[in-house]
């Protein structure tokens, strides 16, 4: 220590003309008010700005200056052998003449800053406090860390180019190589939306270089003493091995949070399911990563999945379309840098064929497109930006491309039908080619449009209007038969051609919900006083079957597991309704169903519950047997 | 124990081999002082000895401990004046000293100043304005002040004038005289360390190729020579009195050098020849012509 302490004053001592230079320097804001054009900003300003502004630039220079000189200088012209002549162990030499620097770099910008924080009564810590500094109590702490950095990273570079050693090259080779691994690995987290973790990235790249470059700093004095080549061999060895370390361990953690499988979601944000078939498409928070939520493309039946790279967050991508046969997914994936999005690429995976892997088409698409994949698969159609396009995914080519009528069209579904048939639905906001206002678009109206492949030409098939609420609508499963909300009322229309067929109306109670089964059966959830009702229609709209529950249930639909058999939960109670008897099975107290009322008997949608700590299951329900699909549990 | 222990002491430059397996040793009191010519590795080895190179193997002990691990313990008692004169050029000599003060046990200031004034180096000039010489006479009295077991010197008298080269060798003599300190030193100055050197080394391409006393040394060595007219036959005959170091030709005489002198084989193996003894002189060696000697043209065989 006593080492240390003599090393380091005689380094204060011999530049203390920098701390008067810098006392100087502080009285410069007293003048800068008065230099013309600048009385508008106010005098106080003037002299926050310019105090701030000199102390930032001392601080920067005289790191960069210090950093060069304070040891590497020493050692080029050989005069560090004036240390190593004395009994002073080489870690006093080094800890002396930084700390000396660094003492030296914040004092001059202290007393820069000193005389206008006394004069004005300010609080330092307000000019830190933009945003890009952190958050106040840090900012301070954060900024005069850059200096040592500063200082460090500024001596590193001197001695390899003061040294003229052939290690100069290693490090021109080295300094971009790791430069671009963590890069990379930023991207790969940031691509990912895994922006906790790309935080921690940073953070941990700082501080490991801080830690490299002071490691290598001591080493280079320890061990190459006053050669100096040698010394900047060990500096070099010692810095970009530590951060090859680094580097690699950075790449493992981001690979590590991004190799997240389903047994590592601790929640379910969304899922999309297979009309048919065991696959389905998960999203969610998985554990100990951050705000990283994998998606997965997941066989409920073997566990096989595949990691989707459609991050939740991104709005553009819409999630996982399935083939109405069950043997195609088709999903949007971003492209293009992380800061600079580009079009997002459609994808699809065959998933029949045992191996099958993900495959790129050449097909993408700007913007936030509606999709809908045909039956079997084989065609895409895109609403984007005003435009419908119909492209066949087996090779890309566009079978069709039709401008939208000039309209806003708020939401738009499209449904193939048949071959060579494609409807569109559209939420139109304009009438009579005038944009409605405000109040107007509380009557919105749904145009059905028709798109035949063969020639290329859309079709205005018909305009149901007088809605008179933002319109909540679904279509049956198999596309032929439109519901909307209208009020209590919910009216039936023929999907294809817009006529009306019915209105489903309740008397004795309050119409809460509607919705199609997968056989095209409807069921209504009706309210009373002191009850839900359950009302089950066949597809001729025949009441088939009413249960009643506890007014204070939420009564949820969640799929039809077998023919005649409805699954219901409210809350965690989950019900096994069977419409040939009416009779009610409890199937599970502790979960909580995934799937919808669309999942029919042979989508796995219908078998997926969730328990109350995010576990998915797959579930039995003739045996009630549990399997566990992404384990959560955090 | 040793005040200096060399074992093996191999040091290499990349591909370069500066020192090859050099030992040695310099026992306490002793005034050791090793020569060779310019690249022979001499300040290799004061580096490894001061600890600032580390050897590819062998190990430099001072005092007994390993010049390399324990270097601050180590220079604690020992002084060192480098090659070059090293300091913070902003310091005077008086800051240097206030500065050395604070790093050894025992630091004798007057001493110092009083040594500097005799040299006539000014102690408020700051050490980056001061001649060469009176940099290194700073450095030395640097190196003395805290009264030290061992004194390096790595050629302290490299480029000085000779009245500061003669002011160096009075100080040492001085501290010699005063308080039996051991001193090591390079040095090519031969005419100055002939008188005050107990024992010589000389180190060529990285070999230590003699390690003797001073007056040993000085009795084995002779120049023999004769008339150039008397030479038919007789250089041969000579030349068997022991390995010839060098051999000189010049105004009509004929002359070799011996490395193992001795009075009775030279007559006998002078009988032989026409003339015998008569016209054969024999003459004792300076340090420099041993060391010119040894480290000539033919590199110095023994």
């Amino acid at each position: 220590m006593r080492g240390f302490l003599a090393v380091f004053s005689r380094e204060l001592l011999e530049r203390r003309l920098l701390l008067a230079v810098a006392l100087l320097a502080s009285l410069i804001p007293f003048v800068a008010p008065l230099v013309p054009g600048t009385r508008h900003l106010g005098a106080s300003d003037v002299r926050h700005g310019v105090a701030l502004g000199l102390g930032v630039i001392a601080a920067a220079v005289l790191a960069v200056v210090l950093g060069a000189t304070v040891i590497a200088r020493d050692l080029s012209e050989r005069r560090l052998g004036f240390y190593f002549s004395r009994p002073l162990p080489a870690w006093s030499v080094w800890a002396g003449k930084l700390a000396a620097a660094t003492t030296l770099t914040l004092g001059a910008a202290a007393l820069i800053l000193l005389p206008t924080s006394l004069v004005d009564g300010i609080d330092l810590r307000a000019w830190w406090t933009s945003g890009y500094f952190g958050p106040d109590p840090l900012a301070i702490p954060f900024a005069a860390t850059l200096v040592p950095l500063l200082i460090l990273a500024s001596h590193a570079l001197s001695v390899m180019v003061r040294s003229r050693s052939p290690w100069l090259i290693a490090d021109l080779l080295a300094a971009p190589l790791i430069a671009v691994v963590i890069f990379g690995a930023l991207q790969r987290l940031l691509r990912e939306a895994a922006y906790a973790a790309a935080s921690s990235l940073v953070l941990f790249v700082a501080a490991a270089l801080l830690l490299a470059l002071l490691a290598a700093a001591a080493v280079q004095v320890q061990q190459g003493r006053t050669d100096p080549r040698r010394s900047h061999r060990f500096l070099s060895l010692t810095l970009w091995g530590s951060l090859l370390c680094a580097t690699l361990a950075a790449q493992g953690a981001a690979t590590w949070v991004l190799g997240a499988t389903p047994g590592d979601l601790k929640g379910v944000w969304s899922f999309a399911t297979s009309p048919a078939g065991p696959w389905i498409e998960v999203s969610g928070p998985a554990a100990h990563r951050g705000d990283y939520a994998p998606t997965f493309l997941l066989d409920s039946a073997s566990d096989r999945f595949f990691r989707l790279h459609t991050p939740p967050s991104d709005y553009r991508l819409g999630g996982t379309h399935f083939s109405a046969d069950g043997r195609w997914a088709v999903w949007l994936e971003p492209e293009g840098h992380v800061s600079r999005p580009g079009p997002a690429k459609l994808l699809r995976l065959d998933l029949r064929t045992p191996g099958a892997v993900p495959e790129r088409t050449t097909i993408s698409y700007e913007g936030q497109p509606g999709l809908a994949l045909s039956p079997d698969g084989s065609l895409v159609a895109a609403i984007v930006r005003g435009r419908l396009t119909v492209d066949r995914l087996e090779d890309g080519r566009t079978l069709a491309a039709v401008e939208l009528p000039r309209h806003r069209s708020r939401l738009g579904r499209l449904r193939f039908a048949g071959p060579g048939r494609l409807f569109a639905y559209l939420v139109l906001d304009v009438q009579d080619g005038k944009v409605q206002d405000q109040d107007d678009r509380w009557k919105s109206r749904i145009g059905i449009n028709e798109l035949d492949l063969g020639d290329g030409k859309l079709r205005s098939v018909r305009e149901i209007e007088g809605l008179s609420e933002d319109p909540i609508w679904g279509l049956s499963p198999d596309g032929g038969r439109l519901l909307l909300r209208q009020g209590k009322e919910r009216h039936l229309f023929d999907a294809r051609t817009g006529e009306p067929l019915a209105i489903l109306k309740v008397e004795d109670g309050d119409l809460q919900g509607c919705q199609f089964l997968a056989d095209g059966g409807i069921a209504l959830n009706v309210s009373y006083p002191q009850a839900i009702e359950l009302r089950v229609l066949s597809p001729e709209l025949t009441e088939r079957r009413r249960f009643r529950f506890g007014k204070s249930d939420r009564l949820r639909l969640a799929g039809q597991p077998a023919p005649g058999r409805l699954v219901v939960a409210t809350g965690f109670l989950v019900q096994e309704l069977n419409l040939d008897n009416g009779t009610v099975r409890v199937l599970s107290r502790d979960l909580m169903p995934l799937g919808t009322s669309l999942d029919g008997p042979a989508s796995a949608g219908s078998k997926l519950f969730q328990s109350r700590d995010g576990e998915v299951f797959w579930v039995d329900p003739a045996t009630g047997s549990r399997r566990p699909i992404a384990h959560g549990g955090s | 124990m040793s005040a200096i222990a060399v074992e093996g002491l191999t040091v290499r430059y990349g591909r370069r081999l500066a020192l090859d397996g050099v030992s040695f040793s310099v026992v306490p009191g002793a005034v050791y002082a090793l020569l060779g010519r310019n690249g022979a590795g001499k300040s290799s080895l004061v580096r490894c000895l001061v600890g600032e190179q580390r050897p590819a193997a062998g190990r430099a002990l001072l005092l007994g401990r390993d010049a390399w691990r324990e270097r601050a313990a180590v220079l604690a008692e020992v002084g060192v004046v480098p090659e070059e004169p090293q300091a913070p050029p902003a310091l005077t000599a008086r800051q240097l000293s206030r500065f050395c003060s604070r790093l050894y046990p025992a630091w004798d200031e007057a001493g110092l100043i009083a040594r500097l004034t005799r040299f006539g180096v000014p102690t408020d000039l700051a050490f980056g304005r001061l001649s060469r010489g009176q940099k290194t006479q700073v450095g030395l009295a640097l190196a003395l002040a805290p009264a030290p077991k061992l004194l390096l010197l790595d050629d302290p008298t490299l480029g000085l004038d000779p009245v500061a080269r003669k002011a160096v060798f009075e100080e040492l003599i001085g501290e010699l005289a005063d308080r039996g300190t051991t001193v090591f030193m390079t040095t090519h100055d031969l005419a100055g360390v002939e008188g005050i050197a107990d024992r010589v080394a000389i180190l060529a391409g990285g070999r230590l190729v003699l390690d003797e006393e001073v007056e040993t040394l000085k009795l084995r060595f002779r120049r023999i020579s004769y008339p150039q007219e008397a030479a038919e036959g007789r250089s041969e005959r000579l030349a068997a009195l022991a390995p010839v170091a060098a051999a000189s030709r010049g105004w009509g005489v004929e002359a070799v050098v011996v490395s193992d002198f001795d009075e009775e084989r030279l007559t006998a193996a002078a009988a032989g020849v026409p003339g015998g003894r008569a016209g054969v002189e024999v003459s004792a060696l300076t340090l420099e012509e041993i060391f010119i000697a040894l480290s000539g043209a033919e590199g110095g065989s023994r």
